[in-house]
């Protein structure tokens, strides 16, 4: 095993470790399909595995010296191609490529761009299968990855069939997604599938201690609120994901206890949902919240359970006690969670952040 | 790294590995011209991944080293400097040039992030006759396909095998091949599809003094070396389609017809051919060939007709008039034979010689009824 001389921390090492132990056995399926929901180690081990498949010293997984795992961790291996959402104008395209795998190499579990109107189109595969087409030319094998192939065109999705129905000689074909179902029947038909589960609550406890600066405790909810996923986990280890935390407990106690007239007022003057960035983060945290109070209102009173160990917000624990009647008389709330779900969406259609917020609060308090 | 050399020998030696340089690339190093330093010889690099260009030139190293410099900014650079020595010092990726008392000053990038280029042994290399491998790549890359969904008609079918060295292309509407004596490679490698734009790298520096070109067969690629540059290129995956299959044995009808008339005639009726499937129409009767096209978006019609050799029954055939005269332009005669058969099938292009070494194959279009 030689994962320990280039990354410390892998996440599914276990299922890497299959994958390899496949291919030195030559076992290993010419078509994967990798799939798991964000943040559980995907974007890693494919490229991980891809430079396991063109090492040059075969002897190990791979051994991040020759030439070929040198040019690998470049991204600039002729016989490792990627395909990815890009924008269709070809020079944005050209300048985005190098920082979109930049910025997944520094940022694994995120997503390397925020640009929803990029898809994988019809254009960017025919380069790609026309380098699939080609001889290797460093290592023995060429490898290609489809990262986040939900985003594939309906053409490209039909071309893409063509590659898997007739595989090019000496190559592997790594399809990631979190969305299987979206791709065609026929596609997933002809992929082997390795299923990606949640990553295990030590790891993300490790990772973030190994990543970031923050205090123990901030640890354990941040692991809680991960639930098994690192995406975009740079957005829960920050003071101001914290902060509101305090601000989203206030707002939803108000919201119980208050006239909504006042609740109305209070709102008004309050920073927290100025902007659709805070108020996004306070959707976050109520939703972990609402989670957390289906939980307590589950609990029979008086048991001697300790809820903490089955809440995110654990520290919290002592504090929806307190209001435990009032929340109480909050009716479905996985119903309110659906709601929040709304909210999400009618953010990302640019609706004012602060009507949605209230609105939100508002209608909790009429329950 | 320090070193100096004239801007004569720098701007040539800059001109053939330019045209590995992606004019756009996603990964910017690709942008780059490696600079090596070997010997008393300074060793220039390029590569776009699937082609790549090396060629030496002499200088007076001071100081070993390497690094890669933007490509087209060092041409521009060089091109604009009159004849004279420039010295040239790489100082932690910052590369400065001096010469007379001008200064330049440009950012590099860290010669180990250029992708690694393909090793080439001298001792496996193979020599083969220039002018010979100009004439056969010629020939044939006018007709390699360009659509990427198919990508083995992309390249050149190289056959080395048999008694005969033998290249083919064809993008599935016409086919080009041309065959000579195989003395060098018999039996040494098998069939290869290499890309054209490698092999026409190969005849544009294969030229002045250079009369033998060598080939280096690798397993995932070939070297060729034209004097002091060497090219590389990745082979593409086959199988190549069953070409002899297509060329048919038994065409039975003859039309010969002198080339430039039939060159000028084509080039004149296919002004009003249609814009998409540039068809002319060959009616061909008893010693007499009439071309025709019609455009309906000008409401256009041009006929001509012109003496040729016919001894066979009537008939009318469609051509894309691009394809035919790519074909004529590449035939070295004054008369050319046409041999077909019916009007949906294959016609068979060639000299008069009765044991031509080259061939075309041009598949007729339908006309409408």
């Amino acid at each position: 095993m030689t994962t320990a001389k280039t990354q410390t921390l892998l996440p599914q090492a276990e299922l890497y470790e299959r994958l390899c132990r496949l291919f030195h056995e030559n076992r290993l399926p010419s078509s994967l399909l990798f799939a798991g929901k964000k943040g559980v180690g995907k974007w890693v081990v494919a490229n991980l595995l891809a430079k396991t498949i063109t090492c040059q010293n075969p002897a190990d997984n791979f051994c991040g010296e020759c030439a070929s795992c040198r040019q690998a961790a470049a991204f600039c291996h002729p016989d490792i191609y990627y395909l990815f959402p890009l924008p269709k104008d070809e020079d944005k395209a050209d300048k985005l490529y190098l920082p979109y795998l930049q910025q997944k190499q520094e940022r694994p579990f995120s997503d390397a761009s925020d640009d929803v109107t990029s898809f994988i189109t019809i254009d960017n595969i025919r380069k790609f299968q026309s380098n699939l087409s080609r001889h290797p030319s460093l290592s023995k094998y060429k490898v290609g990855i489809v990262y986040e192939a939900e985003r594939m065109l309906p053409a490209t999705m039909d071309s893409l069939l063509k590659t898997l129905e007739e595989p090019p000689r000496d190559s592997f074909l790594i399809v990631c997604t979190d969305q299987p179902r979206f791709l065609l029947a026929t596609i997933r038909s002809r992929l082997q599938r390795v299923s990606f589960p949640a990553l295990e609550s030590e790891f993300v406890a490790s990772y973030l201690k190994q990543n970031f600066e923050i205090p123990e405790k901030e640890v354990g909810i941040v692991t809680r609120f991960a639930a098994g996923a690192l995406y975009n986990v740079e957005q829960l280890v920050e003071k101001a994901f914290f902060e509101a935390r305090e601000t989203a407990f206030d707002l939803l106690t108000n919201a119980v206890t208050m006239p909504a007239s006042d609740l109305v007022v209070k709102c008004s003057g309050n920073t927290a949902l100025e902007n659709r960035e805070k108020v996004e983060r306070l959707l976050i945290h109520w939703q972990s919240m609402l989670r957390d109070l289906m939980v307590i209102n589950a609990l029979p009173l008086q048991t001697g359970i300790d809820p903490s160990q089955a809440l995110i917000n654990f520290d919290y624990a002592d504090r929806y006690l307190e209001h435990r009647d009032r929340f109480a008389s909050l009716q479905r709330v996985e119903q309110q969670i659906d709601k929040l779900e709304q909210v999400r969406s009618e953010l990302r259609r640019n609706v004012n952040p602060k009507m949605a917020a209230i609105s939100f609060l508002v209608q909790l308090n009429q329950h | 790294m320090k070193f100096s050399v004239t801007t004569d020998k720098l701007r040539s030696a800059l001109t053939a590995v330019m045209s590995a340089v992606p004019a756009k690339s996603a990964l910017p190093i690709l942008g780059n011209v490696l600079l090596e330093t070997e010997g008393k010889s300074l060793k220039l690099s390029t590569t776009d991944l699937e082609i790549s260009i090396t060629t030496m030139i002499d200088a007076k190293v001071t100081k070993k080293g390497s690094v890669a410099i933007p490509a087209k900014k060092f041409q521009e650079i060089i091109d604009a400097l009159p004849q004279t020595d420039i010295e040239i010092e790489v100082i932690s990726n910052r590369i400065e040039m001096r010469f007379g008392t001008g200064d330049y000053k440009i950012a590099g990038m860290p010669a180990d992030e250029f992708p690694r280029l393909p090793e080439f042994n001298p001792a496996k290399e193979i020599k083969i006759p220039a002018d010979v491998l100009r004439r056969m790549i010629h020939k044939t890359a006018f007709s390699a396909s360009n659509d990427e969904t198919r990508p083995a008609l992309n390249g050149i079918l190289w056959q080395t095998s048999g008694e005969k060295m033998r290249m083919v292309a064809t993008d599935g509407h016409r086919l080009a091949k041309i065959e000579t004596d195989n003395t060098k490679l018999q039996g040494l490698y098998g069939d290869m599809i290499v890309p054209p734009r490698a092999l026409n790298l190969v005849s544009r520096l294969a030229v002045d003094d250079i009369t033998e070109v060598g080939v280096t067969f690798n397993e995932n690629n070939l070297i060729f070396t034209c004097g002091s540059n060497t090219i590389s290129t990745r082979v593409i995956e086959g199988p190549y389609p069953n070409y002899e299959q297509v060329i048919p044995k038994y065409n039975n009808k003859s039309l010969i017809v002198a080339k430039s008339l039939l060159a000028d005639t084509v080039r004149r009726v296919a002004i009003l051919s249609n814009a998409l499937t540039h068809q002319v129409k060959f009616s061909i009767s008893k010693n007499t060939l009439q071309l025709s096209a019609t455009n309906v978006d000008f409401g256009g019609e041009a006929v001509e007709k012109l003496p040729c050799q016919y001894d066979g029954e009537d008939i009318e055939i469609g051509y894309n008039a691009a394809y035919v005269l790519d074909i004529l332009k590449q035939l070295e005669c004054d008369e050319v034979r046409f041999s077909l058969s019916t009007a949906v099938s294959a016609a068979i292009i060639t000299t008069m010689e009765p044991a031509s070494d080259y061939l075309c194959l041009v598949m007729p279009l339908r006309l409408a009824d």
